[in-house]
């Protein structure tokens, strides 16, 4: 017995031994657990668990210094009351005894760490624990404690990384915003060497079209103000260019000299070219795939600057033109020496060798300002005349090289102006620049002649004049409407009761000489008709177109009522 | 509980590193085990459940081992997927495989008992090793289906029954693995469970437990020292 006694007793402390032990050991991988990365509730729950495996104990709760306020962790705890919290901020961070109810025994273990208490872990047992079971559970709480500094630590490390990273990230941030910002520079950089490049280089309409086209990679067209294009630059070109509808395009400029920004219309992305507040043209973008972004807007906008220079700079040279223009028209028409006015002409681009007419224009309504003296221009140019033109007292001027066609001019003004209501003199040929003004004052008597007819509108020329030609500019014409009248007048009057044709036979004999047959082929009549006629103007007039002094009456009569407008 | 099988006297498992690495037969993260090792692996969550699940079962099946999986309720044929894609020579209806849910092992008449889970585990190596051929053996079991049942007395019975377990992978060529999910179990299981098991692995690391509360203690009626205290004792 007293052998197996003494054996009993040596297992009982090798027992109690290894007990020992191996709670130290659970202690030790309960810590590892712990400082595996859980926040600071867990570490606490832990623990709290713990406690009635490592002796005779009851955990009461778990405190965590918040803000110098204990707060009881994990929330929710059963045994965490607050009567044990106001216990514990009389111990102010040191642990010592506390009460808890119904327990013969309850500590606070107070959780240190080298900055100072964190909080405390509470316990109670029904009665006093020995030594060794105190021990255990002052091992769990300082191990509770090394993991919650280590929690906290890992915490504020991750916060840190955490702010690091969101510096991080801004600093990419900011350096993406700064490499776009320094791409963005110098691009445009590029567009305005391209531009400066392209102005140096003569910076024509074209080359600013080419330029924007090389930087961009989209055709590029350029139209004035009325949609018609001055200049494409890149493939497929439309032709013929489409003529845009006035109205709508009339908008369209409104609308996109309202914007800041260019104004994309289906495929077309449009900037203005302005200067001092009026469109000169636009820069249009084709751009099918609407993919043209900030940097072609920029280039599109900067462009429009360079080119609104150019079009005001061409277009102060064009009023430079048309002033010089003005000057040598007043002064060939007032008469200057040939010498001087060759060379004035050949510096506005006209060459006034050979033969030239004066053409007077004036219209009804209309006052010889810019717009007229423009549309004369237009006219001309339409028929391929070259000439130079002038606004002068209510009208407008042509120094025409070779004989303007009188009718095709005048009808080409009816298209400019909407209004058949006007009236062109052309004056006699002149062969040398001293010859114009008396060229001029032709013109302005067949104007004359032509606007105090029966039918004003249209266009006389000196030449046609015939016996107009001996009187006088500004003359009274009545005494030979009355002689027109006299003699021809019971033609006119049957003429116009039966649509005939009796005073057109009768001026036609007269040119012919009073021949048949070439009376007969110019009217495109037959010989008998002729001869049929030619009784009834007899019957009509009364007049006997046999007697010599009748017959140079009534041929004088014929002339001046064709030179009048050949109508009663 | 057969009464021979439990007074088998085993040597106290307190191998040293060295020894377990020159006669290792199995290993669980890179770390060996030893014939007759009983590891207690706490995890962390299913994913690290399964980096050491897969491999544990998978080389054992390619080393021809026979093995037993003590899987978490409804997880047996997703594990069986897992390793059958993981050892696909072995293929998903090997031979060497056996898996078993709690129902069929721990909770088989709907209650834990650990001496009937012994008898069954006792039964199985005598059917495994019954043909004498030198086979090995491995056994996982996750553990998961307790936690809902842990509480004092629960914790007194399966902890002696993770004593008792420890003679019985001695007793036989086989390593055993019991898997704890350290967010399903608190300081209550684990504090006991770590005293009972001679090895723990915890975040890649085996820590060896000399001290751990061997058969000789769990079978020693007047020693209760290393039984956990239930909360009403305290």
């Amino acid at each position: 017995m007293t052998a197996t006694s003494g054996k009993s007793d040596r297992s009982r402390r090798k027992t109690w031994g290894q007990e020992h032990v191996a709670n130290l050991y659970s202690l030790f991988v309960l810590s590892m657990i712990m400082n595996d990365g859980r926040d600071e509730s867990d570490i606490l729950r832990l623990a709290l668990t713990s406690v009635a495996a490592v002796g005779p104990c009851r955990a009461e709760g778990g405190f965590l210094t918040v803000d110098e306020l204990l707060v009881p962790t994990p929330a929710g705890w059963p045994h965490a009351t607050s009567e044990i919290d106001d216990h514990l901020q009389h111990l102010r961070g040191r642990e010592g005894p506390i009460p808890v109810p119904g327990r013969e025994w309850g500590w606070a273990f107070a959780l240190h760490t080298r900055g100072g208490g964190i909080g405390y872990l509470v316990v109670s047992a029904p009665s006093r624990p020995t030594g060794d079971e105190f021990f255990l559970i002052h091992v769990l709480a300082q191990q509770t404690a090394a993991a919650l500094a280590n929690a906290t630590a890992r915490r504020r490390e991750r916060d840190h990384a955490r702010e690091l990273r969101r510096l991080n990230a801004d600093r990419a941030a900011v350096n993406v915003r700064l490499a776009n910002t320094i791409s963005e520079l110098e691009y445009q950089r590029s567009v305005h060497e391209v531009l400066s490049q392209a102005a140096a280089g003569g910076g024509s309409v074209a080359g600013i079209a080419t330029a924007v086209y090389r930087l961009t990679g989209y055709p590029v067209a350029i139209e004035d103000r009325f949609g018609n294009l001055r200049a494409w630059a890149g493939p497929d070109c439309p032709d013929p260019y489409p003529k845009p509808d006035a109205a709508q395009h009339e908008e369209l400029l409104q609308e996109a000299a309202r914007r800041p920004l260019p104004v994309r219309v289906g495929e077309r992305l449009i900037a203005l070219a302005q200067h001092r507040g009026e469109v000169l043209g636009a820069m249009v973008l084709i751009d099918a795939a609407g993919s043209a972004g900030r940097q072609e807007e920029f280039t599109l906008d900067h462009a429009c600057t360079a080119l609104a220079l150019e079009l005001a700079h061409l277009r102060n040279i064009a009023e430079v033109e048309l002033r010089l223009r003005r000057e040598l028209v007043d002064d060939l028409i007032t008469g200057t020496d040939d010498e001087s006015a060759y060379a004035r002409a050949a510096a506005v681009g006209h060459d006034l060798h050979g033969p030239h007419y004066l053409v007077a224009v004036q219209w009804v309504g209309r006052a010889a300002d810019d717009a007229f003296v423009q549309a004369v221009g237009r006219a001309a140019a339409g028929l391929r005349m070259r000439s130079l033109l002038a606004g002068r007292s209510g009208m407008a001027v042509l120094v025409s090289e070779g004989r303007p066609r009188p009718e095709a001019l005048h009808q080409a003004m009816v298209r400019e102006l909407g209004s058949p209501s006007g009236s062109i003199g052309v004056g006699g040929r002149c062969d040398v620049p001293g010859e114009i003004p008396r060229s001029f004052e032709e013109a302005l008597r067949a104007l004359e002649v032509r606007q105090r007819s029966r039918s004003p509108n249209g266009t006389t020329a000196f030449d046609e004049l015939g016996l107009y030609r001996i009187l006088g500019p500004g003359g009274d014409y009545r005494e030979v409407d009355q002689f027109v009248r006299e003699w021809l007048g019971p033609l006119l009057d049957y003429d116009a009761a039966h649509h005939s044709d009796l005073a057109q036979t009768l001026s036609q004999y007269f040119e012919c000489g009073g021949n048949y047959d070439g009376t007969a082929a110019a009217l495109g009549i037959h010989r008998s008709t002729l001869r049929y006629r030619l009784q009834r103007i007899r019957d009509v007039s009364g007049s006997d177109i046999t007697d010599v002094d009748s017959r140079l009456n009534l041929h004088v009569a014929t002339r001046v009522w064709k030179v009048l407008g050949g109508s009663p | 509980m057969d009464e021979r099988r439990a007074r088998t006297p085993v040597p106290v498992v307190a191998s040293a590193v060295a020894s377990a690495v020159a006669s290792a037969v199995a290993s669980v993260g890179r770390v060996p085990l030893a014939p007759g090792d009983h590891l207690c692996a706490l995890y962390r969550g299913r994913a690290e459940r399964e980096q050491l699940l897969t491999p544990f079962i998978a080389d054992g099946l390619r080393e021809g081992h026979s093995c037993l999986l003590l899987a978490a309720d409804g997880e047996g044929r997703a594990l069986r997927d897992v390793l059958a894609a993981n050892a696909p020579a072995v293929g998903p209806d090997s031979d060497g495989l056996q898996i078993m849910g709690p129902k069929e092992s721990y909770l088989l008449d709907g209650t834990f008992d650990g001496d009937h889970m012994l008898d069954m585990l006792h039964a199985w190596s005598d059917s495994t090793f019954s043909a004498g051929n030198g086979t090995f053996a491995r056994l996982a079991a996750d553990m998961s289906w307790a936690q809902p049942l842990v509480q004092p007395a629960f914790i007194h019975d399966l902890i002696r029954y993770e004593m008792k377990a420890t003679r019985w992978f001695m007793s036989c060529p086989q390593v055993g693995m019991c898997l704890y999910d350290l967010e399903l179990f608190s300081g209550d299981l684990i504090i006991p469970l770590v005293k009972a098991h001679p090895k723990v692995w915890l975040s890649g690391m085996v820590v060896e437990n000399p001290y751990c509360a061997g058969p000789e203690e769990e079978l020693d009626p007047r020693e209760e020292v290393l039984e956990p205290r239930a909360a009403d004792e305290v």
